[in-house]
């Protein structure tokens, strides 16, 4: 057995962490990353600051109130993006326009001209980006190397199930006539001590925004195909949040993709009462000689005990921290060796691009073309 | 209700003749008298009938007054006319879904149900599966709220030259869809696998349905030799159900991966729906499923080859569909 190739670590400024510590925290699960610094723009509203300066005591670093300031003193290679979903594209621009690479917390943005600022600045410095995704959970690295293997034959039509059985706020239809319609900044903000805050920020976003980027991972990983059609259904099903924000909760999409490749996605947050775990997550495959049923979130445990708080998970998952190492790694490789990590700028854009135009879709009835 | 039991006339030789047996012995309220096929011993013995003949005119002009109604599973293309010839005869008529190849042969049949007075039902239809049952009396009794989101697989093995027919292949899940949202979809978009060597075996299907609910249906003829495979969930606004072949494995170790086991959902459905079919002939009620929900199928069906021939999204305007 061969030891791995030590080399210095790579120092990670933390750009922003409003919303998912997951990722920064996963990064820093593997040796060859290193937390140095948060930092974030002196004009960002108080509770960013708060949440950054948390962030940067609890983990015994510094918190800095100017990006550029923090990069030119703190000598980081890396940056981990987890601020507001509008100013992703921006931070990470910044980012990659010093030098840095940039590994950034989904959604990639809600505007495809920011997509494509991302995509032009990483190739221009060449530098690194990886969107943070779930494409090494080990059921689905399980599925890859099925396909892989042939043991489907030609794949044929990838279908992904995508429920997360989390409440956003009160139920639909609570609102009471008089009553205001809910802020999605502070419904949003007040959801982060359940983690349910992935569309933290000022724009609304709906499921297919928020959640989208995981299942398209999937399909595009597995597929290696683009989705070129789509057709979709939307809808506020579950809460006056997205009701009063005009976002969807709950969305089906049929997908065309190259090759003559089909298939579907099924996503939604449907609540806590409508699923035991954290949601039903599944991939559909059929391919010319076979099919594959994935459960993603497989292995897991189940843990039952009188007194068990209502919010802890009774099934809990096995070897997920796993897949957070396991984008580490990937990065470092895609950094060591100048190569495309998992999910790089382009697929990443291409990704947002499909989402756009199933919110198109579901609103206009019509199928609409993925630009 | 009467205490004179429904008498009835098995028209065609089931498939699984053990699993008719078994519904025929449990049938209250009716009993088989008449079983016709052209393999006469194998028809009777299905069922337990006492009378064996080899077509529908010889049971109708020799044992007619022998049977109160007819239960037709023989193949959909012959069945617009075996029941309109039961149906003159006065017989009423339970047809294994699909009940006619087109809208147009399912209304002349339902028309000619009606013009005779006689009971129309659709057997075979997916609703009596336990599962299903389950799953449409929570929705009934709101226990999942408002209907969101319905999602099938349905994966069977290839049939070679037996390929069943998209109608065959997709009637009885589009009568669940508008079972389980209780209407027509508003919008219809279906897709076939463009490649040619597979494009006879794969089509999934996109609904809409009136207040945001929605359904993708998918359907694959290409699984190697074996069970099919079945997975449906449904996604309402205060519950959800979940009915996954994939939660219902078993393993078989002998060496190597484990093989899958998975467990069915027994043959109660036949006898259900049989039961309900006796039960409304002898309450002279409406079937559960009957002649609307067929007109209902057949055109969401007409919607879903011209959306698959056309590549369009077919929205439901008045009674028809027609492209955006």
């Amino acid at each position: 057995m061969s030891l791995p190739d030590y080399k210095d670590p790579f120092r990670v400024m933390v750009l922003s962490v409003v919303k998912h510590a997951y990722v920064p925290l996963g990064v820093a699960l593997h040796p060859r990353f290193e937390l140095t610094v948060v930092a974030d723009d002196a004009d960002s509203p108080d509770w960013v600051h708060e949440r950054n300066e948390k962030f940067a005591h609890e983990h015994g670093i510094a918190y800095v109130r100017d990006v550029e300031r923090a990069i030119a003193e703190h000598d980081v290679q890396v940056a981990v993006v987890s601020s507001e979903a509008e100013r992703h594209c921006d931070l990470s621009v910044r980012a990659a326009e010093a030098g840095l690479h940039v590994i950034q917390d989904k959604p990639m943005s809600n505007s495809l001209a920011e997509c494509d600022r991302v995509v032009e600045a990483v190739a221009r410095n060449n530098v690194r980006f990886l969107m943070w995704n779930r494409n090494f959970l080990p059921a689905v690295v399980q599925a890859r190397e099925a396909i892989a293997q042939g043991q489907i034959g030609t794949p044929q039509a990838f279908h992904v199930d995508f429920y997360f059985a989390k409440d956003a706020g009160p139920p639909k239809g609570s609102r009471n006539p008089g009553q205001p319609p809910i802020d999605w900044i502070e419904a949003l903000q007040a959801a982060h001590v359940t983690g349910a805050d992935g569309g933290v920020g000022k724009e609304p976003m709906g499921e297919l925004s928020i959640e989208g980027c995981y299942p398209l991972a999937y399909l595009v990983m597995l597929s290696g195909a683009k989705v070129r059609r789509v057709f979709a259904r939307t809808t506020a099903h579950f809460h006056q949040l997205c009701v009063d924000n005009d976002v969807e909760d709950l969305a089906t999409v049929t997908l065309e993709m190259d090759e003559g490749l089909v298939g579907s996605l099924a996503l939604g947050r449907i609540g806590d009462a409508s699923h035991p775990d954290i949601g039903e997550i599944k991939l559909h495959i059929i391919g010319s000689k076979g099919a594959l049923v994935i459960s993603e979130a497989r292995p897991e445990i189940g843990v039952y005990y009188r007194g068990q708080p209502p919010g802890e998970f009774r099934n809990q998952r096995l070897l997920a921290l796993d897949n957070d190492y396991l984008l580490a790694d990937d990065f470092a490789r895609a950094i060591d060796a100048g190569s495309d990590p998992i999910l790089d700028a382009p697929t990443s854009r291409a990704i947002t691009a499909t989402v756009a135009a199933a919110i198109e879709s579901g609103r206009t009835g019509r199928v609409v073309e993925v630009i | 209700m009467t205490d004179t039991p429904v008498r009835l006339a098995q028209v065609g030789t089931p498939d699984d003749a053990v699993v008719w047996r078994h519904a025929a012995q449990r049938l209250r309220g009716g009993l088989f008298t008449v079983a016709v096929d052209t393999k006469v011993a194998a028809a009777a013995e299905a069922v337990g009938a006492a009378t064996a003949v080899a077509s529908l005119e010889e049971a109708l002009k020799t044992h007619g007054d022998e049977f109160d109604a007819a239960v037709i599973c023989s193949s959909h293309h012959h069945n617009p006319a075996v029941a309109r010839l039961a149906a003159e005869a006065g017989k009423h008529l339970l047809v294994e879904a699909p009940v006619a190849q087109t809208l147009a042969e399912a209304e002349a049949t339902i028309a000619a149900c009606h013009g005779a007075g006689v009971c129309f039902a659709v057997g075979q239809t997916l609703r009596f599966y336990p599962g299903n049952q389950t799953i449409l009396d929570r929705i009934s009794t709101r226990k999942l709220g408002e209907t969101g989101l319905w999602r099938v697989h349905r994966w069977r093995e290839k049939q070679g030259a037996a390929e069943p027919t998209l109608l065959e292949r997709i009637y009885g899940d589009v009568d669940l869809a508008i079972c389980v949202f209780g209407s027509q979809p508003t919008e219809v978009y279906a897709l076939g696998c463009p490649r040619a060597d597979q494009a006879a075996s794969y089509v999934q299907l996109h609904f809409g349905f009136p207040a945001g609910g929605m359904a993708v249906l998918d359907f694959s003829g290409a699984l190697p030799p074996g069970p099919g495979y079945d997975s449906a969930s449904l996604i309402g606004s205060t519950g959800a159900a979940y009915a996954d072949d994939h939660h219902n494995t078993h393993l078989l170790y002998r060496g190597g991966n484990p093989a899958a086991l998975i467990s069915g959902q027994g043959s109660g459905h036949l006898l259900d729906e049989l039961q309900a079919f006796v039960d409304a002939i002898g309450q002279q009620r409406l079937p559960p499923v009957g002649g609307d929900d067929c007109i209902a199928v057949h055109q969401v069906i007409e919607a879903v080859v011209r959306s698959l021939e056309t590549g369009q999204v077919f929205h439901k305007q008045g009674e028809c569909y027609e492209p955006a």
